[in-house]
C-alpha cells in the first residue's frame, strides 16, 4: 500500500470538518421542516453554494473530465451553455411556485397540485430509483479516488474498503443534520472545489504549454499554431496535427501508447471533437452527431436542472423568493464558469504524457498526484472528495425524504406524523446502505449513469412540471400518463441502446444504434408530450386543483413587502444583467484563446501543404 | 483537409449568444413580474381609499 502521507492527511482534515458541521448542525434540528428544507432561511450564498455542489460532482470532475481529456471540447461547451440555462427557467418558471406551496418534496408538490396519490406515488418511485443510480455512480467516483489516495487500486479489497468510508463519512453528517447541514456543508465544498478550479487551470495550462499547441508525437516539442517556424518544423519531421488527417496509419495492436498525446486525437480542437475514424477515440461519430448530441443532451439537461429534485429542493430553502431569482441568475453563470476552466484545461492536458494505466476518468486525478505542485494536489483531491460528498449528501437525503415523506405513509398508515424525523432518519440510513451494496456489485460507467439519470427526470416530468405551475388546463389524468409514459419509453430505449439484447441474423446479441435525431432521449419526450395530450381532461379539473393553482400564483403578503424594495428588486435585476455581460465576456475570451490561433494554424497548415 | 474555422465561430457565437439572449429574455421577463406586483398594490390602495 502506498499511501500519499500530504494528500491523506489533507483528505482526514477536510472530511473530519465536514462530521463536525454536520452535528453542530444536527443539534439545531427541531422537526421535519427544519430537517428537510433548512427551515426556508437560507440566504442567496447558502442555495447557490449547494445548488451548484449537488450538480457538479464525481460525473463532473471525473466522467467529464474525461471525456474533454479524450477530445471533445466543443460539445461539450455547446451542452453546458445550453444547460447551464436551465437554472433561470427553473427559478423563474416553477422555482418560485414551488416554494409558495411549502412542501417538503417533490413529490408532495405534485400529489397535492392535482390532487392526485398515483402522481406522488409514481414520482417518488422514479425519484427514488433515479437518484439511486445518480448515487450510486457518483459513491463509485469517491471510491476511486479513495482507492488512488490511499494507493488500493492493487489491493482485492481496495474499492470494498474505499466504499464504506465514502459512505460512513456523507451518511453521518446527512444522518445528524439532514438538510440544514447539507447546505451548510454544500456551501464549504463548493468553495473548496471551486477554488481548485481556477487555481489548477493555469498550473496545467502551464505544464502543458500554450493552449493553442499541436503536437509533434515524435519529439513531444509543443508546436505552436501562431508560429510559422515551429509549425513548419513540425511538419518536416512527420507531424500529426489536430487539424489534418493522420499521416500514418498504425495498427493498434503493435502501437506504444506510452505517449498518449493530440496526434492520436485529430480534430480534438474542432467543432466536432474527433472524428477521424482511425482514431480508437472517434466514438462519438462525425462532427454533425457530435454537435447534435451536444445541444439536444443540453436541451434535456437544461429540463433536468430546472426540474430535478436535488436542484429544486434548494429553492424550497430559500428564505424569500428574490433568494430564489437571484440563485438562478448567479447559479447559471457559476456552473458553466467552473466547467469551461476545467474544459480548456482538460483538453490541453492531452500535451503532457500521461501513461496507460490512467484511464480517461482518473486523468485529472492523476495529473493531481503527479504533475502538479504538491499543495494543489491535496487541494484538487479535497476538492474533488467535496463534489463527490456534497452530490452524496444530497442524494442521500432526497432518496431517505422521498421514502420516509411519500411512499412508506401512502404504505403504512400507522406511520405517526409526530415521528416524521425520526422516520426520516432511519429509512435515510437504510436507503443508502442499499446504495452501497448496488454499488459494490455493479459497475456502471460514471458518465453514462448519471446522463440516464438526470434524464429520466427531465423527460418524465419535465414537461408536467413547466405545465403545472403555468397552464390551468393540464389535468390530473393528462400529467399521470404524460410522467408514466415517459419514464417507461425512455427508460427501456436507454436500456436497448446501451445494453446488447436483441440478436442479430446470427444469433449475437447487439445494441440497438438510434439515429442521432431519433434517441432515446427525444423519443422519451416526444412521447410524454404526445401522452399528455392524448390522456389530457381538462374537464375533469377539480375546484382543489384550481385553487392550489391560483395559490402558486399568488405571493405570500411578506414576499409582496420583500419585492416591492427597490434595493431588492435593483440587485435581482443586476443579476440578469450579469448573465448578459458573462455571455459577452465568454464570445470575447475564445475568440482570443481560441479562435484566433485556431484559424491561424489552419491557414499556416494549409499554407504548408 | 479544414479550411476554415466557421464551424468553430458557429458554436462560439450560439454558445455565447445564447446567454445573452436569455439574459436580455429574463430581464425583461422579471421588470414585467416587479411591475405587476407595484401595480397590484398600488390598485388594491385605491380600491381601500375609495371604500373609506
Amino acid at each position: 500500500m502506498n499511501i500519499e502521507l500530504p494528500f491523506l492527511i489533507g483528505m482526514i482534515v477536510m472530511l473530519a470538518m465536514f462530521v463536525i458541521v454536520g452535528l453542530i448542525q444536527g443539534r439545531k434540528i427541531e422537526n421535519t421542516t427544519d430537517y428537510y428544507i433548512a427551515g426556508r432561511k437560507a440566504p442567496t450564498v447558502l442555495v447557490v453554494g449547494s445548488l451548484i455542489a449537488s450538480y457538479l460532482s464525481s460525473t463532473a470532475y471525473m466522467g467529464d473530465t474525461g471525456f474533454m481529456f479524450d477530445g471533445f471540447l466543443m460539445p461539450y461547451v455547446l451542452l453546458c451553455a445550453v444547460c447551464s440555462v436551465g437554472y433561470i427557467f427553473g427559478t423563474r418558471y416553477f422555482g418560485i411556485h414551488l416554494r409558495r406551496s411549502r412542501v417538503l418534496t417533490l413529490p408532495e408538490f405534485f400529489g397535492r397540485r392535482f390532487n392526485s396519490p398515483r402522481i406522488r406515488m409514481v414520482l417518488s418511485i422514479i425519484t427514488v430509483v433515479g437518484i439511486m443510480c445518480y448515487l450510486t455512480t457518483v459513491t463509485k467516483g469517491g471510491a476511486l479516488l479513495m482507492q488512488n489516495l490511499l494507493g488500493m487500486k492493487e489491493n482485492p479489497n481496495g474499492y470494498l474498503i474505499c466504499l464504506l468510508i465514502v459512505w460512513v463519512v456523507y451518511t453521518s453528517f446527512t444522518f445528524f443534520s439532514g438538510s440544514k447541514g447539507v447546505i451548510v456543508t454544500d456551501t464549504i465544498m463548493f468553495f473548496i472545489f471551486a477554488f481548485m478550479a481556477f487555481i489548477s487551470v493555469p498550473f496545467i495550462f502551464q505544464a502543458a504549454g500554450h493552449f493553442s499547441g499541436a503536437i509533434n508525437p515524435v519529439t513531444d516539442t509543443v508546436v505552436y499554431l501562431n508560429d510559422a517556424e515551429h509549425v513548419q518544423q513540425g511538419l518536416d519531421m512527420g507531424i500529426w496535427s489536430t487539424f489534418t488527417e493522420p499521416i500514418h496509419k498504425p495498427d493498434w495492436g503493435d502501437f506504444d501508447f506510452t505517449n498518449i498525446t493530440m496526434h492520436l486525437k485529430p480534430g480534438a480542437l474542432s467543432a466536432g471533437g474527433v472524428t477521424n475514424p482511425d482514431s480508437p477515440w472517434a466514438y462519438m461519430g462525425s462532427a454533425a452527431d457530435s454537435i447534435i448530441w451536444g445541444v439536444v443532451l443540453g436541451f434535456i439537461w437544461l429540463i433536468a436542472m430546472a426540474v430535478s429534485p436535488w436542484q429544486t429542493s434548494r429553492y424550497m430553502m430559500a428564505k424569500n423568493e428574490h433568494v430564489v431569482m437571484r440563485t438562478g441568475l448567479i447559479g447559471a453563470i457559476v456552473a458553466f464558469a467552473v466547467l469551461l476552466f476545467i474544459d480548456l484545461a482538460m483538453t490541453v492536458a492531452n500535451l503532457i504524457d500521461i501513461p496507460p494505466t490512467a484511464s480517461s476518468e482518473e486523468t485529472f486525478i492523476w495529473m493531481a498526484m503527479n504533475i502538479l505542485p504538491r499543495w494543489l494536489g491535496i487541494v484538487i483531491f479535497c476538492g474533488i472528495m467535496s463534489a463527490v460528498l456534497s452530490s452524496c449528501s444530497t442524494f442521500a437525503s432526497l432518496i431517505g425524504f422521498s421514502l420516509a415523506n411519500d411512499i412508506l405513509p401512502a404504505i403504512n398508515k400507522k406511520m405517526k406524523p409526530e415521528n416524521g424525523l425520526r422516520n426520516s432518519r432511519i429509512v435515510m440510513l437504510i436507503a443508502s446502505l442499499v446504495v452501497v451494496v448496488i454499488t459494490y456489485w455493479t459497475i456502471p460507467g460514471i458518465q453514462l449513469v448519471s446522463y440516464f439519470a438526470a434524464s429520466l427526470f427531465a423527460i418524465s416530468w419535465g414537461f408536467v412540471a413547466f405545465m403545472s405551475t403555468q397552464s390551468k388546463r393540464i389535468s390530473e389524468n393528462g400529467a399521470f400518463w404524460s410522467i408514466l409514459v415517459g419514464a417507461i419509453v425512455f427508460t427501456v430505449l436507454s436500456i436497448l441502446k446501451n445494453v446488447a439484447l436483441i440478436p442479430d441474423a446470427e444469433g449475437v446479441l447487439q445494441k440497438v444504434a438510434f439515429p442521432t435525431l431519433l434517441r432515446p432521449e427525444i423519443l422519451g419526450l416526444a412521447s410524454a408530450i404526445a401522452a399528455y395530450f392524448i390522456a389530457n381532461r381538462p374537464a375533469a379539473i377539480t375546484d382543489e386543483e384550481r385553487a392550489y393553482f391560483k395559490m402558486l400564483h399568488t405571493p405570500e403578503p411578506e414576499e409582496v413587502a420583500q419585492r416591492l424594495g427597490k434595493p431588492e428588486i435593483k440587485k435581482t435585476l443586476w443579476g440578469a444583467k450579469a448573465v448578459i455581460l458573462f455571455g459577452v465576456a465568454f464570445i470575447a475570451i475564445l475568440i482570443v484563446i481560441y479562435l484566433i490561433p485556431y484559424q491561424a494554424g489552419i491557414d499556416i497548415l494549409n499554407g504548408a501543404a | 483537409m479544414y479550411t476554415n474555422s466557421i464551424q468553430e465561430w458557429i458554436c462560439v457565437l450560439f454558445s455565447g449568444g445564447f446567454y445573452i439572449v436569455i439574459g436580455l429574455f429574463i430581464y425583461n421577463r422579471l421588470k414585467k413580474d416587479y411591475k405587476n406586483v407595484l401595480d397590484d398594490v398600488e390598485e388594491s390602495a385605491n380600491i381601500d381609499t375609495a371604500i373609506e
